[in-house]
């Protein structure tokens, strides 16, 4: 037996770092004998099949219902998929006729069966189809499992604590091992994509996929390992120094985590009494549950380019559901609408390619000369805004010149009368904004105020703006810094100018997400920032243990 | 025998939570459902069938409904689609 520390780099899939003992998993995995069954048999081989079909719906129906709570749904829906994979028609023709007509056990026509399907699909060039292989296979090996075993349920050995390390896990043994309180695990094969590694995410189980060699490292069970599912390191029988380092990094993140969790359901009010509002950016439907999880003020900017230039007559509905959705979930709390931002690229062809997109037409500068499109995303919106009167904003972006807002706004009286004249609700006091991306428009924001209700500072393309850089581009990216005092002047200027004039101001660009920018930011005056769910957290936490005067200090010097 | 065309508009394409519904909705109807791409043709009430289409965003795909109900299992199914799958 092997007494040296084995590593493995594989793809990190769930992050996190996990330690406990080693638990090898090992499927055993049905191979065709090519035995066939006397006529007589036939009927029993049938109603094998037909019972173990049934257990096994009743098992993933038990799974589903488990998965209902913690994962935000993503598991209840892939189990459904499994349960139509299972009732699929065709399937269960092909497997009784490999009974009846080929005289096949029973075991031996299921397999048969999923195989046209595995390779079918493996024969895709398309990843995401090919890791699906592994839900068929997961429901496969059930069904052969329970025609062998009397359709009797398999029983996973209990694995509390444990890193499993097996050559693959289907999205349903993740379930049932983390209701077993698996601590993390590492799998020869897979990608980040497969539905076991999404739904070990949403679980929070931290796990390493793609581990190539790693059912050859010699291991038994017990042996100590630890995952660092971030950075995508596997180490079974760690040495001293590792398991130490490994220790402090887990010990850092559980107090972290607790931090973060115990402040989740309190507002953001720091140790002076100022509260900062922590909003949330948003792009799907799918995100939405992640407002009230992650504890956020509403939604600081919910993206609408997926909607861009869509056609088809549910399109607009669709739309109009999506805005409806966002003003449910994070109820009592507003919601902040960006009308499209997109680039040229997404309406010209290539003969009029632009040379500089991002010096180009996008944003407002589209949005007022295709009207037809931004009628029809107003409308949709105001429609909602009627509904929920006081919840939604509307957020102007690429704006340059304090005559795009006006026009803008002119575009917005249009479609209310029109609202008004056939009897439709309406919010006549929906807050109109812009976002200050422009360079130009950050130092000129004392102009923009009578045409703006509030400033939502994009700090992503302010500072592409301000340097001059594409951060895209890897040979320039190093020049795009964000935590920089030429961005910081600019917000300060922004944040001036509507602080002498009245109207809110917020961030909503990715330097709102580091928590030490967040504090020069709230340091400079801003009292709203919205970002990623996942980084209101560590925002918060840094937040409630700073006072105004320092923060406003440090803001002070960071601009000087 | 109803027949309609339709577009696969989402970003990620007939996965398999659009591939779920679609069945889903296939199963209220009595009639006879298909589904082809590129001549290829499968039953559009097995979600295996569905997958193995592998539609991607842009695929352009033939309905064919035929048995009762079939011009409103068409309607419903145009619909979905044109929802963008519900995504």
């Amino acid at each position: 037996m092997s007494e040296e520390p084995a590593h493995i780099r594989g793809i990190p899939a769930s992050p996190g770092v996990a330690a406990g003992p080693v638990h090898v998993y090992r499927r055993v995995r049905y191979v065709p004998d090519g035995k066939l069954t006397d006529d007589a048999d036939t009927d029993a081989e049938c109603a094998r099949f037909e019972a173990a079909s049934h257990v096994v719906r009743l098992e993933l129906d038990r799974i589903a219902a488990m998965a209902g709570d913690g994962s935000e749904g993503i598991a209840g829906a892939i189990l459904d998929a499994h349960i139509h994979i299972l009732e699929d028609p065709e399937l269960r023709r092909s497997i009784r006729a490999g009974i009846r007509s080929k005289r096949k056990t029973a075991a031996t026509a299921v397999h048969d069966a999923f195989e046209t399907y595995v390779r079918l699909l493996g024969a895709t060039n398309n990843s995401y189809f090919q890791e699906r292989v592994a839900d068929l296979a997961d429901i496969r090996d059930r069904l052969i499992y329970r025609i062998q075993h009397d359709a009797q349920e398999l029983a996973l050995e209990p694995v509390q604590g444990a890193i499993l390390i097996a050559e693959d896990l289907t999205p349903s043994e993740i379930l049932e091992l983390s209701k077993q309180g698996l601590a993390g695990f590492a799998v020869q094969s897979g990608g980040a994509t497969s539905h076991a590694t999404i739904i070990a995410r949403s679980l929070g189980i931290p796990g390493v996929v793609g581990c190539i060699g790693l059912m050859s490292v010699e291991t038994t069970n017990g042996e100590e390992a630890v995952i660092d599912g971030k950075a995508g390191d596997v180490w079974i029988r760690p040495d001293g120094r590792t398991r130490e380092s490994y220790a402090r990094l887990r010990r850092q993140d559980a107090a972290r985590r607790r931090q973060t969790q115990a402040l989740v359901g309190t507002p953001c009010v720091m140790r002076c009494g100022t509260r900062v509002s922590l909003r949330a950016n948003i792009e799907f439907e799918s995100e939405l549950g992640h407002v009230r999880t992650s504890g956020a003020d509403g939604i600081g900017l919910l993206r609408t380019e997926s909607f861009f230039m869509e056609e088809g007559a549910g399109t607009i509905a669709f739309q109009r559901g999506f805005y409806e959705a966002a003003v449910r979930a994070c109820d009592p709390e507003p919601v902040t609408i960006r009308l499209f931002d997109v680039g040229g690229d997404k309406v010209t062809d290539l003969l009029t390619k632009e040379a500089n997109p991002f010096l180009g037409w996008r944003g407002v500068r589209i949005l007022l000369d295709r009207r037809d499109v931004l009628r029809q995303q107003l409308d949709a919106i105001l429609d909602v805004a009627g509904q929920y009167p006081g919840r939604i904003r509307i957020l102007v972006p690429m704006v340059t010149e304090p005559e795009d807002m006006t026009l803008l706004r002119q575009e917005i009286d249009i479609v209310q009368q029109a609202r008004t004249r056939r009897g439709a609700a309406v919010d006549a006091s929906v807050p109109v904004g812009m976002m200050v991306e422009v360079p130009a428009a950050a130092l000129m924001a004392d102009r923009f105020t009578a045409v703006s209700d509030f400033f939502s500072i994009g700090t992503n393309d302010l500072t592409q703006y301000t340097f001059a850089v594409d951060r895209g581009n890897p040979k320039v990216s190093g020049y795009f810094r964000h935590h920089h005092p030429a961005v910081y002047r600019l917000i300060a200027i922004a944040v001036n100018a509507a602080e002498r004039a009245g109207i809110p101001v917020a961030v909503c660009g990715e330097l709102a997400s580091d928590p030490e920018a967040a504090a020069i930011l709230v340091g400079l005056g801003i009292r709203e920032l919205s970002m990623s769910p996942s980084a209101i957290g560590e925002v918060k936490s840094r937040l409630v243990d700073a006072n105004i005067t320092t923060l406003a200090a440090d803001a002070a010097r960071m601009t000087s | 025998m109803t027949t309609a065309t339709v577009t696969v508009t989402n970003p990620s394409g007939i996965h398999t939570r659009p591939a779920a519904m679609l069945v889903q909705l296939a199963a209220r109807y009595q009639c006879e459902f298909t589904i082809g791409l590129h001549g290829y043709v499968i039953n559009g009430k097995s979600i295996l069938g569905v997958l193995t289409l592998a539609a991607e965003q842009g695929a352009e795909l033939e309905l064919t409904f035929e048995g009762s109900e079939e011009a409103a299992a068409c309607a419903a199914m145009v619909a979905f689609f044109e929802s963008g799958l519900h995504e």
